[in-house]
């Protein structure tokens, strides 16, 4: 099969690529590119927010019902085309084929169409602002009775309907879902069977592991959503009645139905940046990771607890309150293999020889906030508690210093590690320090504070505060300003990154092959990778991880370096203590 | 258990063709969206006995033919595989014939069914039945038409891969897309070996 | 330069029967059982309590599915990663279907009637 020596004219090179490195590329300008409509629109109403009624700059005056929208289209965006894109399916493509030594993913045209159908889900969505009552603005979880219109009319006007913004939103998550999907089996199929010779299961690289896991969770989960949003959808556009209480039907069997699938998403979305750190980590402390095997039987723990915990989200919804309690005891308990991966990770920093690069920021800060989210969480999955901050800014900011850390850090430590691979170029990393510190400062800025807020009975996704007394006081007032100024900072600050990286781009290649010195099996190829990615396709002999292994002269030993003869011997003397001749630490 | 079946169990899973792997795949995604919307309904026919009643408006006849036509033609595409091994084509497109043509007369029964269901007045909505004061029999039959319709799309859409596939036999290329395309057929008379029971014979 | 990818798998493209490892059980057989389960499903429905007629459908259906799913999409030949999946999409389901049962299932309809 020479599937590098036909010729490809633009259109198949650069755009109806099935190349898995362009593909990979064009998920995560996507997913850049709504991501900055999705920070426009959190600008807009967290402008509104602190000085309610004002004209925006940019913008103008904020109706109630474009808030509704906006604070809607926000989280779906950042969810759906910002977080998947960016995480799964730009790092899965990009990394995938290369980090297990073969040549492309196992379907390339497939992965080709599930980008363009991508593409298309995010201009459906896109449209919804521009159609006759504008965007939906009931939650991006879509709650019936509103997501279907109230009932009211129960013999709708199909085409109406159908590109009315409920419609047309739920459309866009269905063709992102099947996007996905398609993705999925590319990902798992790829790793299954094209692995390089010698490539064992436990010899794949944590990152690789971990996007599959997430892959599995997705397309486990996700099936219940696709039937409730047909149902949803009929019920807009034909006027049936699957979650009319008048008709038999149940709004709780949406509820049920989208958490069921929304919860593991957000495994979904954090396991692909978990990856990332634990191939950060070892790099950058010269270190092997602590305990690889057991990262991988704890991933997998949580990818079947993730699926048995879901109406923690519905605890004040009227689900049977004895299911609360069985909700509860397993969202406490799923912080267990997740606390495990971390103090994995701490324990692979303890004692290492660390630099701090870019991307090891990114990663440390990863760690810091996260750590807060995760902690925040589990008061929020005790069902007593979540009684009282149920819908406040409690939860909001719970799930902010949990999504954000992990979508943009995530994705930054990402950027930053492997941007000269694939590009043969560097980031100035001056500016990358920068960038980082700045988002990190105007992250916390903006949400320690609402923390308060929420504490304090502050409700989300309202508009108008005015008429809540407890709320229109200080310091709650001050917070919400001062959240707003450091939210501003915050997305002004990206554009250090825009500036490092166009200017980074438009330098000369250095082409250097492996600047960090790191072991897997991207780094041996040429930088840019070319079509078919390595010039002999490597034969692997060993684990990720060997960095400062006692006995080699270098303090890393790539993967496809046969294991010397006496090593074995060398490194057992080591741990042995017992020092000879031979033994060079 | 044979000693050819443990011998195989203890095959290695990348030694699964890469095609055969993506289908299984692809196919527990499916079984999961159509077991999501199985579960619901199954959810409401056991807080609603008297669907019983509506159920009892589906024709048992009809949806019996419908089993034993999608019953034979999961036969006689797994035979159409069988003959694609020996690589003989001439079988191969008789065999696909068959299966086509039982997909087509599925479709034909259910829009038979379809048609005397909707002229007793059991729609997607039914507003008839909301109108004679029963609120809950009307989503029996929502239930009814999406289930059904999803599964006679699947139907559609196997039958066009078919066709597709057909074209390309016909030259003597990708024979191996045959078991691919049977095991997508063998899913949806899967779905529909357990929507024959739900919502014809529990009444 | 090679261009082709190092791959494990000799049976990417076509499997034909002599490198295959599945072999083809009796498939005509297995229809006959498969019609006959489905007549013995109709006459249950017809004769036998409620409870009984449900058991016995159902068993039915999950031997008709299982005979399919062994035999004519070779589910015997494959490997346990395959069976794998299938038993995770039918403990997902359960899981979706038993953390739902309270909430819809078990709450009596007059609570849903409109006064």
């Amino acid at each position: 099969m020479d599937a590098i020596s036909h010729k490809q004219s633009f259109w198949t090179k650069y755009i109806f690529s099935t190349d898995h490195k362009v593909i990979g590329m064009q998920y995560a300008i996507m997913g850049i590119i709504m991501a900055g409509v999705g920070g426009f629109l959190a600008y807009i109403f967290r402008y509104n927010l602190a000085f309610p009624g004002a004209y925006i700059p940019l913008f103008g005056h904020l109706s109630a019902m474009q808030y509704n929208a906006f604070v809607t289209c926000h989280g779906m965006i950042m969810v759906f085309w910002v977080g998947m894109p960016v995480l799964l399916s730009s790092l899965g493509n990009l990394l995938i084929p290369l980090m297990i030594g073969t040549d492309d993913m196992a379907f390339p045209t497939v992965n080709m169409l599930s980008f363009w159908i991508f593409f298309v889900s995010a201009l459906v969505l896109l449209s919804s602002f521009f159609v006759p009552g504008g965007a939906f603005g009931g939650g991006w979880t879509m709650y019936p009775p509103f997501s279907a219109g109230g009932y009211v009319n129960k013999n709708p006007a199909f085409f109406k309907e159908l590109f009315s913004g409920t419609s047309l939103m739920i459309l866009a998550v269905a063709l992102e879902l099947v996007a996905m999907l398609m993705g999925g089996i590319n990902f798992l199929v790829t790793t299954i069977n094209k692995r390089a010779k010698g490539m064992t299961p436990f010899k794949i690289p944590i990152v690789v592991w971990f996007i599959n896991i997430a892959s599995v969770i997705f397309m486990f989960s996700v099936g219940p959503l696709v039937a409730g949003a047909f149902m949803l959808l009929f019920d807009n556009v034909l006027g049936t009645g699957f979650y009319d209480p008048a008709r038999g039907g149940d709004p709780m069997l949406w509820e049920h139905l989208f958490w069921f699938f929304g919860h593991p998403e957000v495994y979904v979305l954090l396991l692909p940046a978990l990856g990332v750190l634990a191939e950060v980590f070892p790099v950058f402390s010269r270190k092997p990771l602590f305990a690889y095997k057991p990262i991988v039987y704890l991933a997998l723990v949580s990818a079947i607890l993730s699926v048995l915990v879901w109406a923690h989200h519905q605890f004040v919804a009227g689900i049977d309150p004895r299911m609360a309690t069985f909700f509860s005891i397993g969202t406490i308990l799923i912080s267990i293999p997740f606390a495990g991966i971390f103090l994995s990770f701490m324990a692979t920093l303890w004692g290492g020889s660390i630099r701090f690069t870019v991307p090891m920021m990114w990663a440390l800060g990863f760690i810091g906030l996260f750590l807060i989210g995760g902690l925040t969480g589990l008061y929020l999955g005790s069902n007593a508690f979540d009684i009282y901050a149920h819908d406040t800014y409690f939860v909001v900011t719970h799930f902010h210093y949990t999504l954000f850390p992990d979508i943009f850090f995530g994705f930054f430590a990402a950027v930053y590690f492997w941007f000269p691979k694939f590009t043969g170029k560097t980031l100035n990393s001056a500016l990358g320090k920068l960038h980082f510190w700045c988002t990190f400062f105007f992250f916390n800025g903006t949400w320690f504070v609402l923390f308060f807020n929420g504490l304090a009975g502050q409700h989300r996704r309202i508009n108008d505060y005015s008429d809540f007394s407890l709320i229109m006081k200080e310091p709650y007032m001050s917070f919400e300003k001062f959240a707003t100024v450091c939210a501003i900072l915050l997305i002004l600050s990206q554009f250090i990154f825009l500036y490092n990286l166009f200017t980074s781009l438009a330098k000369a290649k250095t082409s250097v092959r492996n600047p960090w010195q790191s072991n897997t099996l991207e780094w041996l190829a040429e930088s840019p990778p070319p079509h078919g990615n390595f010039e002999t396709y490597p034969e692997v002999y060993r684990g990720p991880y060997d960095y400062s292994v006692p006995g080699s002269t270098e303090d890393f030993l790539p993967q496809n370096v046969p294991v010397a003869h006496g090593e074995a011997e060398a490194i057992a003397n080591v741990q042995n203590g017992i020092t000879t001749s031979t033994n060079t630490i | 258990m044979s000693k050819d079946h443990q011998a195989h169990l203890s095959l290695p899973a990348n030694k699964v063709p890469e095609g055969r792997l993506g289908m299984w795949i692809l196919i527990a995604g499916e079984l999961v969206i159509f077991g999501g919307l199985i579960a619901s309904y199954l959810e409401f026919r056991i807080r609603y006995p008297q669907w019983g009643e509506m159920a009892a408006h589906t024709s048992t006849l009809i949806g019996a033919i419908n089993t034993v036509v999608l019953l034979c033609s999961s036969y006689t595409i797994v035979k159409a595989h069988e003959a694609a091994q020996r690589l003989d084509i001439h079988k191969v497109m008789i065999w696909m014939s068959c299966t086509v043509m039982g997909g087509l007369i599925f479709l034909v029964d259910k829009s038979i069914e379809y048609y005397h269901e909707i002229s007793e007045g059991f729609t997607f909505t039914s507003p008839k039945l909301q109108m004679a004061g029963d609120h809950v029999g009307s989503l029996f039959w929502s239930y009814y038409y999406i289930m059904t319709g999803l599964h006679g799309t699947h139907v559609l859409v196997g039958m066009t891969v078919m066709i597709i596939i057909m074209f390309q036999i016909r030259k003597g290329q990708n024979l191996h897309r045959v078991e691919l395309a049977g095991m997508y057929w063998h899913m949806v008379d899967l779905i529909w070996i357990f929507l024959f029971p739900l919502l014809y014979i529990a009444k | 330069m090679e261009t082709t990818s190092h791959n494990n798998n000799d049976n990417a493209i076509f499997p034909d029967a002599a490198h295959d490892y599945h072999g083809h059980p009796r498939y005509t057989r297995i229809l006959i059982s498969l019609l006959g389960l489905l007549a013995l499903s109709l006459i249950v429905g017809n004769l036998f309590s409620l409870k009984w007629a449900i058991l016995l459908i159902f068993a039915t259906a999950i031997w008709k599915t299982a005979l399919v799913i062994r035999n004519f999409m070779h589910l015997k030949y494959e490997p346990l990663l395959i069976y794998v999946v299938i038993a995770a999409v039918i403990l997902i389901l359960f899981a979706f279907f038993f953390g739902v049962y309270p909430d819809i299932p078990a709450i009596p309809l007059d609570v849903t009637k409109p006064h």
